[in-house]
């Protein structure tokens, strides 16, 4: 089944920001936030007994924002390039009483961690992740990436495979072509302000607001950089399919990973695939994080006793407008 | 409802000083949707975005006609630290 792409892909498109809800930076935007809520509970960490914090995964450099797991699915969140773990931190919130417990990603390079060198490949990223899930994470678990966090969430799957390391129980990809479809080189490293701004600009996906802010695209561009250099710089190997379904998602719009080369994602698991194809552009997830929430739910809502799939069934079915 | 700072910050809540600090404490405890914020804490363990902090710096423009950059909550993350360099460096407008 695998096509035999003659032209490069287009880029996907990436964003300088983790947060993609809103686009205005005046005081009026703040309206159209969804609310960033959350369990009243009045007590103070420092009185938590042992047993409640037994309940908390614990808070690693990796995993900034653990979020209560209350022994649900933790649901490992890898953001797009120039973000970080606080893109999808308005997550946790949303899964609420969902069984799921959003649980951001933090790369090396960003927030956090910006001291540290951000990766330029995403096999040694894979690597430090997945030694760090087999050391970390003791329940159930699923891994979402969206851009090149895909790319890192399904190498991190490999690399799991390979270690003999817990399994996840489903992988989410969002904003990606299929990866063993090329993408066009963008080297943002050695360019100008103007220039990046100018390839950011045309690459579609990053707010005029960011664009705008000369200084916060300067700070931004060392792991902007490097992350497109994850992205792009990747030389897909062969390996068996993953055993893990796979559910993707697209925006309508996307043009740099529009609905049919995000299907292309049906190869890589032997488990029952299924996409999503929402309305909007590169950013579809978050804008629709509700949505989008909800079949995350539904696709872990058997993790516990994971409903064994016809093997060898490839099941592309299910392209669905999110109005 | 906001989120409970002392999830997500290890350190004990120190009240922000008279001031620009409160001033700034609120918008940031706002933006970033926190119940409250206190001067030792740092934008980067209270999850804020790059857009976060864009408007972070327009309501701070709003309301004391100071001009600060969105770049200043990344290198002087810490809330008092970040007051300080805005109070050297943020022009009055006004």
């Amino acid at each position: 089944m695998r096509g035999c792409r003659a032209s490069a892909r287009r880029h996907p498109v990436e964003e300088a920001v983790g947060d993609t809800r809103d686009t205005d930076t005046s005081d009026a935007s703040d309206a159209e936030e969804p609310d960033d809520t959350d369990d009243t509970d009045d007590t103070d960490d420092t009185d938590d007994t042992d047993e409640k914090r037994s309940d908390r995964m614990r808070r690693t450099a990796w995993f900034p924002f653990p979020g209560r797991s209350a022994g649900g699915v933790e649901l490992l969140c890898l953001p797009h390039a120039g973000a970080g773990a606080s893109a999808y931190r308005a997550w946790a919130t949303g899964l609420e009483h969902s069984g799921v417990t959003a649980c951001p990603v933090q790369p090396p390079g960003r927030e956090r961690r910006r001291d540290e060198p951000p990766f330029t490949d995403v096999r040694p990223l894979a690597r430090a992740l997945a030694d760090e899930i087999a050391e970390v994470i003791t329940g159930p678990f699923a891994l979402f990436g969206h851009s090149t966090g895909a790319l890192c969430a399904f190498e991190t799957a490999r690399q799991l495979r390979r270690i003999g390391g817990p399994r996840p129980a489903h992988l989410f990809v969002s904003g990606r072509p299929a990866p063993h479809l090329p993408l066009d080189r963008h080297d943002l490293a050695g360019m100008s302000l103007p220039e990046l701004t100018e390839t950011l600009r045309r690459l579609g996906g990053t707010p005029e607001s960011v664009l705008s802010q000369q200084g916060l695209l300067a700070a931004l561009q060392p792991v902007l950089a490097a992350d497109f250099s994850v992205n792009e710089v990747y030389d897909h190997r062969t390996e068996p399919a993953l055993d893990i379904p796979i559910t993707a998602f697209a925006g309508e719009q996307d043009g740099g990973a529009g609905p049919r080369d995000t299907a292309a994602w049906a190869e890589h698991t032997t488990r029952p695939f299924r996409l999503h194809v929402l309305e909007g552009g590169h950013f579809a997830v978050f804008a629709h994080a509700e949505r989008v929430h909800a079949l995350v739910a539904e696709a872990l809502a058997d993790r516990v006793s994971p409903a064994r799939g016809s093997a060898g069934h490839v099941d592309t079915q299910q392209e669905e407008l999110s109005r | 409802m906001n989120g409970i700072r002392e999830e997500v910050v290890d350190s004990a809540f120190e009240a922000p000083a008279d001031g620009l600090e409160q001033v700034v404490a609120a918008i940031v405890a706002d933006v970033l949707s926190f119940d409250r914020v206190g001067r030792s804490d740092s934008f980067y363990d209270l999850g804020g975005t790059s857009l976060q902090a864009i408007r972070i710096c327009a309501r701070i423009e709003q309301r004391t006609g100071r001009t600060a950059y969105p770049e200043w909550l990344f290198t002087h993350d810490v809330l008092s630290e970040f007051v300080a360099h805005l109070e050297s460096e943020g022009e009055d407008g006004r």
